[in-house]
C-alpha cells in the first residue's frame, strides 16, 4: 500500500484499533454460533472445526492488532493510518446476526424456489438398500430417502410399510387446505439449499407455515403429469400427525 | 515497526474504536425495537442466506489470508522467481497445475493470487492459479463425482474445461493484460518489521480488504436468491443455447461455493448435461462475491475486464467440452 493508495481511503477508513476490534468481534460471534449450535442454521455440521479455527485466527490477529495500535498510540499521539473504508462492512454480518437473529430457512424460501424433489435423475433400475428396521411401529426415513424410494424404486419396496417422516409445513397455494411436508437439503451452506417436499394426503390438519410435524403414513404412487415437464413430488397417505416443539437440526 | 503503509497519516478518525463499540452495543440493545419491523419472510430469508454465505466463506478466506500472509512473511520474491518457470508462456500452465494442490473454495484463492502478484510472480501465472485452484482441486472434483454418481465423465469434463479455461485466460492476460489494472495488489508491498509483524500486518490488511468486499458480494447474492421468482427456471430448460446462457448467468448470480455447486447442478435436472457443466465451470471463476473480492484485491476495472473475459472463455470451453465428452 503506497501513500497515494492510502489517500483513497477516505476519512471514513477503519482505524487500526477498530480493525482489531472488528476481528475480535467476528471471533466472538463465531464462537457464539458454535456454542449455541446456531451455526447449523447456516452451514453443514462439518464446518464446525473450520469455524473454530477461523474464529481463533481472527481473535489472535485482532487482539494483537488492538494491542499494537494502543501501544503505538501512546508513543505517537498524532499519527496513525486508516484501513480501507470497505472494511467496516465486516460489521454487517455481526449486526444482522444481532438484530435479525436469522431463523433456519423455512416456507418463505421454499415458495421462492423452483420446485425440485430429489437430486436423483429419472433413470431406471436404481437399487436401494433394504429399509431400516421399524421403531415404534414405523420406519424412520429422511424426506430425501423417502422421495427417492417413492419415485424411483421399481420394486415398490415402500408399499404397505408404515413410514415416519419429519419436516415443516409449507402450505400449497394451488390446492386450498393442502400442504407439503418440507425439509431443506444443503451441500455447503444455506445459499445452496433446495427444498425436498412430500405431498400429504388423507387425514391432515390445519397447520401454519413452518410448523414442525412428525407424520406417520404409507406410500401411494405419484401421478405423473402429462407433459413430463412438471417436477414430481412423492406422496404419502397420512395416518397420524404429531406437532413437535423442539426442532431437530434444520437441514437434511 | 511500521506495517503495510509507508506513510502514517495524520489523525482524522480517532473515534473508530469508539464508533465500533457503540455500533455493537446498539445492535445488542436495539433488537427489541426493530424486531417487529424486520419480521417479514423476505427479510428473514435474506438474512439467513447472507449470514450463511459469510459464515461459509470466512473460514476459507481466513485460510487464504493466512497462506498469503505466510507467502508475504516467509517466501521471498527471489525464491518464488526460482520456483516458477522463467518463461511466462510456461509459467501459466505450471500455475494451473499448481492449483490442484490448494483444496479450498474460491474465496481463499483471491488474496493468495493478489499476494503472488505483489511478490513479483508473473501476473498471468498468478491469475491462472486464481482460476484453477478453486475449480480443479481434489475436494471439488470428489464432490462433483459424488453429485453425479451415474455419470462418471462429469468430473473429468469439469477438470478439463476448468483447466483449459484457466490456462487460456492466463495466456490472454499475457498477450493483452495491462499491469495498471493490478494497481492495489502491486502496491501492496509488505514493508519491514519482524516476521510475525509482517504476517500480522499482511493478514489484517487482506481480511479488511477482501472481507469487506466479500460482504458486498454475499449481500448481492442473497438479494438475487430472494428476488429471482419461483418457477422462472422451469420454462427455460428446453432450448439448448438459452439453457447454456441461463445457467452461465445463474452461476454468476447465485455465487455458490465451488465445493457445493455440483450438488446444485445435479438438482437442475431439467437442463442438459452440457448446460450444467457450464454452470460448474463458470461459477468458480466468476460470480458476484468473486467480482467484489477481485475489485478489493486488484481494482474495480480489473474485476470488470477479467470477469467478462473469464465468463466468455469459460462458457465457450465448457460448451465445447460438454458437447464432446458428455
Amino acid at each position: 500500500m503506497s501513500e497515494s493508495h492510502d489517500h483513497r481511503h477516505s476519512r471514513l477508513g477503519v482505524s487500526d484499533d477498530a480493525q482489531g476490534g472488528l476481528l475480535v468481534a467476528l471471533a466472538v460471534i463465531g464462537y457464539r454460533l458454535i456454542f449455541t449450535g446456531e451455526y447449523l442454521r447456516f452451514v453443514q455440521g462439518r464446518m464446525k472445526w473450520p469455524l473454530v479455527v477461523a474464529s481463533t485466527v481472527f481473535f489472535v490477529l485482532g487482539a494483537a492488532t488492538v494491542a499494537k495500535a494502543w501501544r503505538t498510540k501512546e508513543a505517537t499521539t498524532t499519527q496513525r493510518h486508516l484501513g480501507p473504508a470497505v472494511g467496516w462492512l465486516l460489521g454487517a454480518p455481526i449486526a444482522v446476526l444481532l438484530l435479525v437473529a436469522p431463523a433456519p430457512l423455512g416456507a418463505d424460501f421454499a415458495n421462492r424456489q423452483a420446485v425440485r424433489t430429489t437430486r436423483l435423475p429419472q433413470s431406471q433400475n436404481i437399487t436401494f438398500d433394504p429399509l431400516p428396521a421399524p421403531t415404534n411401529g414405523a420406519v424412520d426415513l429422511s424426506l430425501t430417502d423417502y422421495s427417492e424410494r417413492a419415485l424411483y424404486d421399481s420394486t415398490e419396496g415402500l408399499a404397505a410399510v408404515p413410514v415416519r417422516l419429519l419436516g415443516f409445513v409449507v402450505r400449497d397455494d394451488e390446492a386450498p387446505g393442502g400442504y407439503f411436508l418440507t425439509r431443506f437439503r444443503i451441500a455447503c451452506c444455506a445459499a445452496d439449499a433446495f427444498a425436498v417436499q412430500v405431498s400429504l394426503k388423507g387425514k391432515t390438519g390445519d397447520y401454519a407455515d413452518d410448523t414442525w410435524l412428525e407424520v406417520v403414513g404409507t406410500w401411494t404412487p405419484t401421478q405423473t403429469t402429462a407433459d413430463g415437464t412438471e417436477f414430481l413430488r412423492a406422496v404419502m397417505q397420512v395416518s397420524t400427525i404429531t406437532e413437535i416443539n423442539d426442532r431437530p437440526d434444520p437441514y437434511e | 515497526m511500521r506495517t503495510t503503509t509507508t506513510q502514517p497519516r495524520r489523525i482524522t478518525s480517532d473515534y473508530g474504536f469508539t464508533f465500533l463499540a457503540a455500533a455493537l452495543l446498539l445492535s445488542v440493545l436495539g433488537r427489541p425495537l426493530v424486531a417487529d419491523w424486520l419480521d417479514t419472510g423476505a427479510v428473514r430469508t435474506w438474512s439467513t442466506i447472507f449470514v450463511a454465505i459469510c459464515v461459509q466463506a470466512l473460514p476459507f478466506l481466513a485460510l487464504g489470508v493466512a497462506l498469503s500472509g505466510i507467502i508475504a512473511a516467509v517466501l521471498s520474491p527471489t525464491f518464488l522467481a526460482r520456483v516458477v518457470p522463467k518463461r511466462p508462456v510456461l509459467a501459466v500452465p505450471f500455475a494451473g497445475l499448481a492449483g490442484i494442490g490448494l483444496p479450498g473454495c474460491e474465496c481463499g484463492s483471491v488474496p493468495i493470487a493478489g499476494r503472488l502478484v505483489g511478490s513479483g510472480v508473473n501476473p498471468a501465472a498468478a491469475l491462472t492459479f486464481l482460476l484453477a485452484a478453486p475449480a480443479v482441486n481434489p475436494v471439488v472434483l470428489i464432490a462433483t463425482a459424488v453429485a453425479f454418481p451415474n455419470s462418471p465423465m462429469v468430473w473429468v469434463a469439469r477438470f478439463c474445461a476448468s483447466m483449459i479455461t484457466a490456462v487460456t485466460v492466463g495466456w490472454l492476460w499475457l498477450a493483452f493484460g495491462r499491469t495498471e489494472l493490478l494497481d492495489k495488489a502491486l502496491r501492496n508491498v509488505v514493508a519491514d518489521g519482524s516476521r510475525w509483524e509482517r504476517f500480522r500486518a499482511a493478514c489484517v490488511h487482506d481480511i479488511l480488504h477482501a472481507g469487506g468486499y466479500l460482504v458486498v458480494g454475499a449481500a448481492a447474492a442473497a438479494t438475487l436468491q430472494v428476488v429471482v421468482p419461483r418457477r422462472v427456471l422451469n420454462s427455460i430448460g428446453s432450448n439448448a443455447a438459452v439453457a447454456i446462457l441461463t445457467l452461465a448467468i445463474l452461476a454468476v448470480l447465485l455465487s455458490i461455493c465451488s465445493e457445493a455447486d455440483a450438488f446444485v447442478a445435479s438438482g437442475l435436472s431439467q437442463f442438459s448435461m452440457t448446460a450444467r457443466l457450464v454452470f460448474m465451470v463458470v461459477g468458480p471463476g466468476v460470480d458476484l462475491k468473486l467480482l467484489a473480492l477481485q475489485a478489493g484485491v486488484f481494482s474495480r476495472r480489473f474485476a470488470v475486464v477479467f470477469g467478462t473475459t473469464t465468463f466468455v472463455v469459460a462458457t465457450l470451453t465448457a460448451t465445447v467440452i460438454g458437447t464432446v465428452m458428455l
